[in-house]
């Protein structure tokens, strides 16, 4: 088995936009991604969704000091708005997987570096 | 305002997501071997700093090159490379649940040393998905 994480990335706004029943069928789609991935015993290692809005602090270092400020730390019109870690067999499995999360995101698959390998 | 909330140990913990955001693929292409040792020992500290001040570690993970990141866009249509076309990309995060925001980000402090970016999001909870 092989790890990769799927970064859900969606514009900015757009959720407010949804109707409660739109948002609701996205919920439903998440559901259904779980089911298919415990069907066919891929772990699910973690995941979370975030709140779809620029709601962010951002910690840099700049000059050697610490500089805190709200908001996103890249601003664009795509926001990262959750995450799934899973276990699957081979990349063609993951954008299997990727293809049944709700079409309204772009979903970015990254292997994950396995530090006890290396 | 930190103690206060420090001591709040009945109120329900939050969850939050840790992006490390910034030129990911260093870690792979200019860093030498030093750099990277003593990143993961930054990293090291970091953690153990969670530990020491009650945050709980829920997930995270390190994540490979952009390089070999694919992308599956609505429509299903799969490109390679990451979705967003910046020169800054999500190198690792981490999952935590804690009781202190402040103090999180205060730990957060150890990671922005390496230079990157570092994005706090809190995450959906279950009753807010409630409609």
């Amino acid at each position: 088995m092989k790890r990769y994480v799927f970064l859900l990335g969606t514009r900015m706004g757009e959720w407010e936009q949804l109707t409660p029943a739109e948002q609701d069928e996205v919920y439903a789609v998440h559901e259904r991604f779980h089911a298919w991935t415990d069907e066919r015993g891929y772990r699910r290692i973690s995941g979370a969704l975030l709140g779809e809005t620029p709601m962010a602090t951002t910690v840099r270092h700049i000059d050697g000091r610490r500089v805190v400020t709200d908001g996103p730390f890249v601003e664009t019109t795509e926001i990262l708005v959750g995450y799934y870690d899973v276990e699957l067999p081979d990349l063609d499995a993951a954008i299997e997987a990727a293809a049944l999360l709700p079409h309204r995101y772009a979903v970015e698959i990254r292997p994950v570096e396995d530090l006890s390998a290396s | 305002m930190t103690t206060t909330q420090r001591s709040m140990t009945t109120a329900p913990p939050e969850q939050y997501a840790i992006l490390i955001i910034g030129d990911a693929d260093r870690w792979w292409t200019t860093m030498s071997q030093g750099e990277r040792s003593a990143g993961y020992a930054t990293y090291g500290r970091f953690a153990q700093a969670l530990a020491a001040r009650g945050h709980r570690v829920l997930g995270g993970a390190e994540l490979h090159r952009t390089s070999e990141a694919r992308t599956v866009r609505a429509g299903g249509s799969v490109s390679d490379g990451p979705f967003a076309e910046t020169a800054e990309h999500v190198g690792g995060f981490f999952h935590i649940e804690t009781h202190d925001y402040d103090d999180l980000l205060d730990c957060c402090g150890i990671l922005a040393e390496l230079g990157d970016g570092i994005e706090v999001r809190r995450v959906v909870r279950e009753d807010e998905r409630v409609r």
